[in-house]
Order: structure tokens, then sequence, then C-alpha cells
């Protein structure tokens, strides 16, 4: 090795992975004084998500629970990261401040008094609970209606044919009725959005998002509309998770220009919703005072005494990051943040010998039970929608958010972990993921900025 | 109460064959199986119309009867065969003789197999060099001897078990699935009717029937002590991986650690890694599979093709064929051959027959034998034309280019729905005409349109959606539904005007269903693959999560 070949990037503070989680750890972190340089080399859970987000899931399926004692229903569950921080409401609130400054006006919405849950209807035809949403979502909120009337007016496009509201309306009324809606009338209007007579599918919300996009004025469109809804007067118009994907006011607009509030459904794995949100993510990085190198995975580490000293890894494009004529990129740091997400993001891999953590090779548990060398078949029940342990496991933390070794001890002193990568819960099936990795990346942030432990 | 000539128990392929060909020569029939049409034995078998080469030395009587009858099934169903050439990888040993040997011993196989091919319509066999192996698959590795290739047909099992049952259909008979016999009208000893029980709406009913066929494959024992005699079988489970997609174009011959042949096979639009033989004593509607097997599969396709592993398993089919009772053997070595108990003589029940053994390539020549003894038995002469007329959709191929402008479709997916519908393909996209949102994609890897999806539903005995998974493969591509389950049950709600709880029931069957398929196969990126379908079916559909909270309501 001739060390002055090699590129080394050297940082107070690394934060590996960009999403939710990553980017509210450098923010914390940089918050706290510390230079901080952010690695990712792809998307993950954010960007694949549908607009909504959810802290911690109402335990009696009330709308009106509080965050505070839903948090605090679930800290009592030791399996859950939770119950692993000193005061997780506070770090979860401070996490939100932080990131809540940072995001446009029309995202943030207080947490801080005991506001109910939104309520937002999914494509897939469920009412979903959630603490926040972006705005195209948030505008669809429901919970103002609850113990009242409502009508909705929801608009299906001739040319997303698998987008069919008209047979979720049944289950949207079930959901909605169930939430304490009283009366609640859904009408579908199909329209084409293009107005050209060709017979076009969009595959993907995405392709249709950038058609809209590119769609200027929205007036045409908008007017079409406005003439079917009009002797309906619904009081809101929703639409599939597609009103553009560069021009986020495309919703703001369509309301202004159409009448009644516009919003957008919770979407599945086609919706646009998460990637604007990444988007969002990548604006704050850039005009906070962060470092990102994107399109590099870091895949080693190697550590000096107690202490992990250094990560290596290799570039995956181009993207104007030159390195040296090995490829190999070193990062040297005083602390480090691991906010690489489970299975998508690339943070947990299973090899056919179980379940590995990638970078530092820290144990993944479930239960305080090692994974490693138990195969996948082991893992995982015959029920698909059961607790499964493949998809709840990760590493175990202690309250500085400091991974374990085998010996349940502070793997390193100035190494951190945040998000998905921290096992116990399930994504899915818990509705907290988003929550702990808000709070998690806020204490790893500010611990990794603080120095050691 | 209805009264048939035969009662066919079993919608495999033999249990399909039967009833086409008996209802063909004027019989009237009535088809029942407890699950979907070609859902046990012959879903799960390796879907080759093959000879059998393997047999060539135990039953040559099989290899015969499989190649002649291989060639009628290229004839009444062109439209769904296709053609899958096999190498025979040398293995390069370190002594010349032993070389030789083994190079002369295998041509000297392959010849005498090609003397067969000829009623098969295969290739003969050609001796290749190593440099002409790697340049057909240039994953096999690089240390060989040479090869020897050899010509068999694939072929959709379901499709063709469909297309008997809709002959049947056409020809008389009546078809019903998702029924189960639950028990049997005797008049003394003498077996008249059978109390049927539907297995999605609970109804019973009762029909009369002057013979009883029980065509159940591994369940033939259940059945017969349920008719009140003793048929004996030796099971034996057989466990292929699906890979993610097709990671050769010619089938590879390999070698597992117990020197047993194996293959690698493209088959449609993935590859096969197959079989495992072992006897087998459990449940045959409830095969598990361990990971021993997996390992053990994955290993013999690595002792050839070395990158096996960087392809995705996505599922593991898994079957019991219901191989006759011997004992004293290995399971490799028991008889392929097949074997028709008449009741009647053995046991004294009058109006039941059993068939047990056998296999798929065979089964046409197997019906005709077994309707043979059923018109003996009713005393009536009409003469088998089942290899003479051609299946539904078996007479012409129609061009896909033509339908494809004609429907404003894809080409390729054009030319997968003559695959599945022959010359009927025009019939199953009609409904665009009426309809342009069903010339919509919804299994991008099919890739299987609305309309066909929907056709199935109205036409073939579509009775929960996770039966589409066999008409039309939808959730058989490399994200195993992920993207198209709900879209398909939509449409599945949509023609059965299902409420919202049945709707959510209905794609939490068909979600559970593939997860079942695939389940014991879960690794490396798999499981981030896994991961994302989770988020969108349990987070943004919610359906599982909920119908199993409701489930639980009293």
């Amino acid at each position: 090795m001739i060390a002055d070949r090699i590129p080394y990037v050297t940082s107070d503070v690394i934060v590996v992975g960009g999403g939710l989680s990553g980017v509210v750890a450098a923010l914390a972190a940089s918050d706290k004084g510390a230079k901080v340089t952010l690695f990712r080399h792809g998307y993950g859970r954010t960007a694949l998500g549908g607009g909504m987000f959810s802290f911690a899931t109402n335990h009696d399926g009330s709308v009106k629970d509080a965050l505070k004692s839903r948090i605090a229903a679930m800290a009592k569950n030791e399996l859950l990261p939770y119950s692993q921080m000193k005061d997780p409401l506070k770090s979860l609130r401070q996490a939100y401040k932080l990131l809540a400054a940072k995001l446009p006006a029309d995202f943030p919405r207080d947490i801080e008094e005991d506001a109910p849950q939104l309520l937002c209807l999914s494509e897939g035809g469920a009412l979903l609970r959630g603490d926040m949403a972006v705005p195209q979502v948030r505008s669809g909120d429901l919970a103002r209606f609850v113990g009242g009337d409502v009508k909705i007016a929801v608009i299906g496009f001739t040319e997303l044919p698998f987008f069919r509201p008209q047979l979720l309306k049944e289950q949207w009324l079930m959901d909605m009725h169930a939430a304490g809606i009283e009366k609640a009338e859904i009408r579908v209007f199909t329209l084409p959005m293009l107005d050209d007579g060709r017979q076009t599918f969009f595959r993907m919300y995405s392709e249709a998002a950038r058609i809209l996009d590119a769609m200027n004025p929205l007036g045409p469109l908008a007017e079409r509309i406005r003439e079917e809804i009009k002797g309906f007067r619904p009081d809101l118009v929703l639409f599939p998770p597609m009103l553009g994907l560069a021009r986020r006011d495309a919703v703001r607009d369509m309301s202004e220009l159409i009448g009644p509030p516009c919003a957008e459904l919770v979407g599945g794995h086609q919706a646009v919703a998460g990637l604007r949100f990444q988007q969002l993510l990548d604006e704050i990085l850039k005009a906070a005072d962060v470092r990102v190198v994107t399109n590099c995975s870091l895949t080693g580490s190697v550590w000096q005494g107690k202490k992990l000293f250094r990560l290596s890894g290799l570039p995956d494009g181009e993207e104007g990051n030159s390195f040296n004529d090995d490829g190999v990129i070193y990062v040297e740091a005083k602390s480090f943040v691991l906010a690489t997400g489970r299975f998508i993001g690339g943070g947990l891999a299973e090899d056919g010998d179980g379940v590995f953590e990638t970078i530092c090779m820290l144990p993944v548990t479930y239960a305080g039970k090692r994974l490693r060398g138990l195969p996948a078949i082991k893992l995982v029940e015959r029920d698909y929608a059961a607790k499964h342990v493949m998809f709840s496991c990760g590493i175990d933390v202690n309250e500085h958010m400091q991974p374990l070794n085998v010996r349940r001890e502070a793997a390193f002193p100035n190494l951190f972990a945040c998000g998905d990568i921290i096992g116990g819960y399930d994504l899915v099936l818990d509705g907290c993921a988003d929550g702990l990795a808000l709070a998690s990346a806020y204490i790893s942030g500010v611990n990794a900025a603080g120095g050691e432990k | 109460m209805k009264e048939f000539d035969l009662l066919v128990v079993g919608g495999g392929v033999n249990g399909c064959g039967i009833a086409r060909d008996a209802a063909k020569r004027g019989l009237k029939v009535m088809l029942v199986e407890k699950g979907d049409i070609s859902a046990g034995t012959t879903w799960g078998s390796s879907g080759m119309i093959h000879g059998g080469i393997r047999y060539l030395f135990s039953d040559v009587g099989v290899t015969k009867l499989a190649c002649i009858d291989s060639g009628y099934i290229q004839k009444i169903a062109p439209h769904m065969i296709f053609r899958i050439p096999f190498i025979f990888v040398l293995p390069n040993h370190t002594s010349w003789v032993h070389r030789f040997i083994i190079y002369e011993g295998a041509s000297a196989v392959f010849e005498t197999y090609d003397n067969f091919a000829k009623y098969k319509g295969g290739k003969p066999a050609c001796r290749l060099t190593p440099a002409e192996v790697r340049k057909l698959e240039p994953l096999i590795r690089e240390d060989i001897h040479g090869g020897i290739s050899m010509d068999e047909w694939g072929i959709d099992c379901p499709r063709l078990c469909l297309a008997n049952a809709k002959d049947a259909e056409l020809n008389g008979a009546e078809v019903r699935t998702h029924t189960r016999l639950v028990s049997f009208i005797k008049d003394g000893s003498r077996i008249v009717g059978a109390e049927l029980r539907n297995e999605v709406s609970g109804e019973t009913e009762e029909v009369k029937a002057r013979i009883v066929f029980n065509a159940t494959g591994p369940w033939v024992p259940q059945l017969a002590a349920l008719a009140g005699c003793e048929v004996k079988l030796r099971p034996a489970k057989g466990v292929h991986l699906v890979l993610d997609r097709r990671l050769t174009d010619y089938g590879v011959l390999c070698t597992a650690i117990d020197g047993r042949q194996m293959f690698v096979m493209p088959h449609e639009n993935v590859s096969y890694i197959g079989t495992t033989d072992d006897d087998y004593y459990g449940d045959p509607g409830d095969i598990p599979v361990l990971e021993d097997e997996i390992a053990y599969l994955l290993q013999a396709a690595e002792s050839y093709i070395p990158d096996v592993r960087k392809a995705r398993v996505i599922k593991v089919l898994r079957a019991v064929r219901p191989t006759l009772f011997e004992t004293g053997k290995y399971e490799d070595d028991l008889t392929r051959e097949h074997q028709i108990f008449d009741h009647e003589e053995r046991d004294g029940i009058p109006g039941f027959i059993t068939m047990g053994g056998g296999k798929l390539a065979s089964y046409r020549v197997m019906s005709e034998e077994a309707v043979d003894l059923v018109m003996l038995k009713l005393g009536k002469v009409n003469p088998c034309r089942s290899h003479l007329d051609p299946l539904p959709g078996g007479d012409t191929t129609p061009s896909a280019e033509a339908l494809a402008a004609e429907f404003g479709i894809d080409p390729y997916a054009a030319s997968r729905v003559i695959y599945r519908h022959g010359s009927w393909a025009a019939r199953v996209l009609e409904s665009i005409k009426t309809n342009p949102g069903d010339a919509y994609v919804v299994d991008r890897y099919e890739p299987t349109l609305a309309a066909e999806i929907r056709y199935c539903v109205r036409n073939e005995w579509v009775k929960r959606p996770s039966d589409l998974i066999r008409r039309c493969r939808v959730g058989e591509g490399a994200d195993q539904g992920m993207a198209s389950i709900q879209q398909a049950t939509q449409i599945f709600a949509e023609e059965n005007k299902l409420g919202p709880r049945e709707t959510i029931e209905a794609a939490d069957d068909f979600l559970q269903a593939k997860w079942f398929e695939r389940h014991e196969a879960l690794s490396g990126v798999g499981v981030a693959q896994e991961e994302l379908s989770r988020m969108i079916n349990l987070g943004c559909w919610r359906t599982a999560q909920r119908s199993r909270i409701e489930r639980r309501l009293p």
C-alpha cells in the first residue's frame, strides 16, 4: 500500500447511507459543529416510500391517541429500540424539529401538541394512519372529517388502467366507517389525461408524472376535471400518486384551478412520493454544510486499538469521484454513523449462511439471539403475514446508539447506528420504523459529533 | 341426482386425459378435482414430454412408449410445445482410458436413444468438442472433455391439462374444480356414485356414476381406502428449483454428489434445476422442502455451471410421484410404468377403477388404455381418437405480428398468448375491443395481459385468484407477483362481483399461495426483493394483514 497514492477522505463524522436516518444524523452532527461527510451508493427504502410516515402505532386503534402515549406504550416493549433510548419522545421531537426547519414551508406539521394522527387513503384501498406526510398526501388528511360527513371525488385516468378506484371504493368506505367518519360518499371519475386520442398506457406512475411535469399549463386538464365533478361538489379531490415529479406544486395548482382541495393517495411501490421526498432530502444536504459522496459502496472496515479507524469501499460509477488507480477509497474519521438500512438499503445481507451486517461485520440478532449460521429457511414462517425473524432482525444498540458486539458491549466507542439497520421490529407490521429512524438518527448524530463516549 | 357414465376423480394430466378421451368416445363424463386443475403432481413435474433416456436401461418399454406418445402430443397441441436441446457434458477424467470409455459408452447410449428419437421428432445426437460446448453454453466450466447433444421437448403442463379438460367439456363433460369427493354411494359392494363437496362454497351434491375412476396420483391410496380397498404406492418426492432467468439455452445434464443425473434446463422464461427423488411418507398436499434438498440441487448444478449461484432461486416446485409399489430398490431404480387396478376383479368392488404410476410424457396412451377398460366394462366399442384430433387451439397457429397489430399489443405478449391458447388467441384478446384498458400488461415478467386474465376467469374454471398462476403464469416471474397479484385479484373480483372483504381474502389467498411456493428458497438478494414486496403488499395494500386480523375475530 503506497499511502500517498491512496485517496483518503477525512472528516470528523462519516455517515454511511443517505435515506431519512442518514440525512437526519448528518444534520444533527453538522448542527453540533462537526465536519460531516455522507456516503451513499443509491436510493433505498426512503425513496420507495408511499409518502406517509408513521412514528408509532396506535395500540387501541383510536385516532385521538397522542404521540406521547403511543411512544410510551412502545418503549415498554424490550424488543423495540425505543426501549433503549433515555427519552425517545424528546429525541424524536428534536430530530423532527431539525428536519422540519429545513423542509419547505408547507411540509412540517406540529407534533408537539396532541394533534390527532393523519388519516389518508391509500391506492391499495386502505385508510392509513400516520404522523407525517409529504404535502401532496397530507392535504388529503381525513382526520378533520371524523365524526362528520365527507364527499370525495377520486380521479382515475384511462391511461392508468391498473388504478381501479371503482373497485377499491368499498374498501375505503369500510375503513372510513371504522375510523369514525359517519357518512362518506366516494364517486369515481375516469377521464383521459392526454386529450389526443392516442391509446397510451402508463406502466409506472413516474411515466405519468413526467407527462404531467411537461404539461404546461395544467389549465385544460383541470378544466376537464372541474367540468366532470361539477355536479358532485366534493369536499376533497383525490388523485393517484403521480401528480408531478419535478413539479412539486402540481397539487396546489390543481386545487386552485379546480376549487376543492386536491391531494394524492398514499402510494405503493410505483408512487413518486418517496422519490420526491428523497429529492427534498438531497437538496437539504446540498444546502447544509455536509459533503456528499454518491455512488460509493463502503464494504470494509479497519480498526486500530479499540476504535474504528477507517472504512474502505469501491465507487459504483463515474459521478466525478476520481479515486486512485486501484479504484479503492479509504475514509477516515473521528466517528462513524451506520445508516445503511436493512436488505433494500444494503446494510444487511443474506448469503445462504445467515444474515450479516455488510460493513463492520457486527452481529445480527433477533431477541438477543445471533442469526449467523442459521439459513434463511429457519428465519421465516409459513404464514406470509406473520412476523418473520428475517424481516425483524438487525443489529443491537445501547442507549447511545452504539452497536453491540457479541459480548453485548459497544463494538467501537466511535461507531453509531441509526434507522432500519437496528433490529427488533418489523418495518411493515410494527408501524414505527420512521419514528425510530428519526429518533435514533438524532441521538447517533449528536453523539458522533460529541466525540467518543 | 345427475347421472354419468364415468366419474373421473383427479384433475391432473391423467384425469384430464381420461375425461377427454372418454367424452370423445361418447361417454357422459364428470371430472372432479379437489383443488385446481393440474395443481398436484403435474404442476411439480419437469414439464418435459421426454422419452426418458434415464429409463433406457431399466424400462426400454417406457422409453419407447413415451417417445411415440410424445410425437402424438406434438401433433395435437403444437402451440404449447417448445424444443429443449440438451448437452450431456463429459467430465475431464485424468486417465485417457477412462475418458475414452465414458465418451464411447455415452455415445452408444445416445445412439440407441436416437432409434426412438424418430417417434418424437427429435434431432439425432451429436458429438461436440469442448470448444463447441463452450460456444453453445459459455457458462459451462472450461475443463471438460466434450459433450453430446440430444433433443427433448418441453410443455406447459397446466395448459396441457386445461386443454384436455376444455376438450372434454366441449364434448359434453362436466368439469368441477375445487370439488372434493367426500364419500362413495354404494349399492351392496358396487360403487354407484359419490357425494361431492364444493370446497369454495361448501355445498354438497350427490351424483350417480356407472364407473368411478381414481386418477388421483399420490392420493390414490387415500381414495382407494375410502372405497374400501387397498392400493399400495411407493410415493417419491421430487423437487425442482426455479431460477429467476433462463440461465442457459440448452439443458445441461449434471452429476449430483451421489452420482445421480441432474439437469439445469430452460423452461419458458425461467430455468429449472432438478430433480430429487426420495421416498416420501407425508401428506401429498403439503410437501415440505428441506434446506438439504436445495443445497443438494445447487451443488449438482454447480458441478458444470460454476456461476449458478449468481442467479436467484425464486421458487421451489415440489410434488410426489405416484410410483408403483416395489420393495428392495432405490428410488431412482423404481419402474416408471403405470398399472391399472380393476377393483372388480381384484377386490370385488365393481364400478371402481384405479390407475397408478406412469409419467407425464405418456399420459395420453395411459388414458387411452384406461378408457379402453372403461368401455369394456360399459359394453361400448367406440375407438379412441385422442391422438388424431387436435386439442382446443391446436389446429392452426396464428401469426403473432398480425395479432399484435390487430389488438394494438406488444408482439411478444401476443406470441405468449398464442403459446398458451393457440388458434383461440383472438378469442382471448377479444375484450380489448370493447375495453381498451384490457391491453394493459399486468405481469410484466411473462408478460400477461389483463385481457387474458379476464378470459381465464370467465372461461377456465378460475375459482380462486391463485389458480391464475397456472392459467397464465401471473406471479411466476422474478418478482413472484409483487407488482401483479393485487391487480390480477382486482380483475378476478371485478368479474366475480366480490365485495371488499372477499376481495381482500382473495388477494390474501394468492399472496399466501405464492409465499408457500418460495419461502423455503429465500436467500441472497431475494431477501431484499421480499422486503420490498412486503412493504407494498402489507404496507400500502395491507391486505393479508387486515384479513388476518378480521379472521381472528369471532
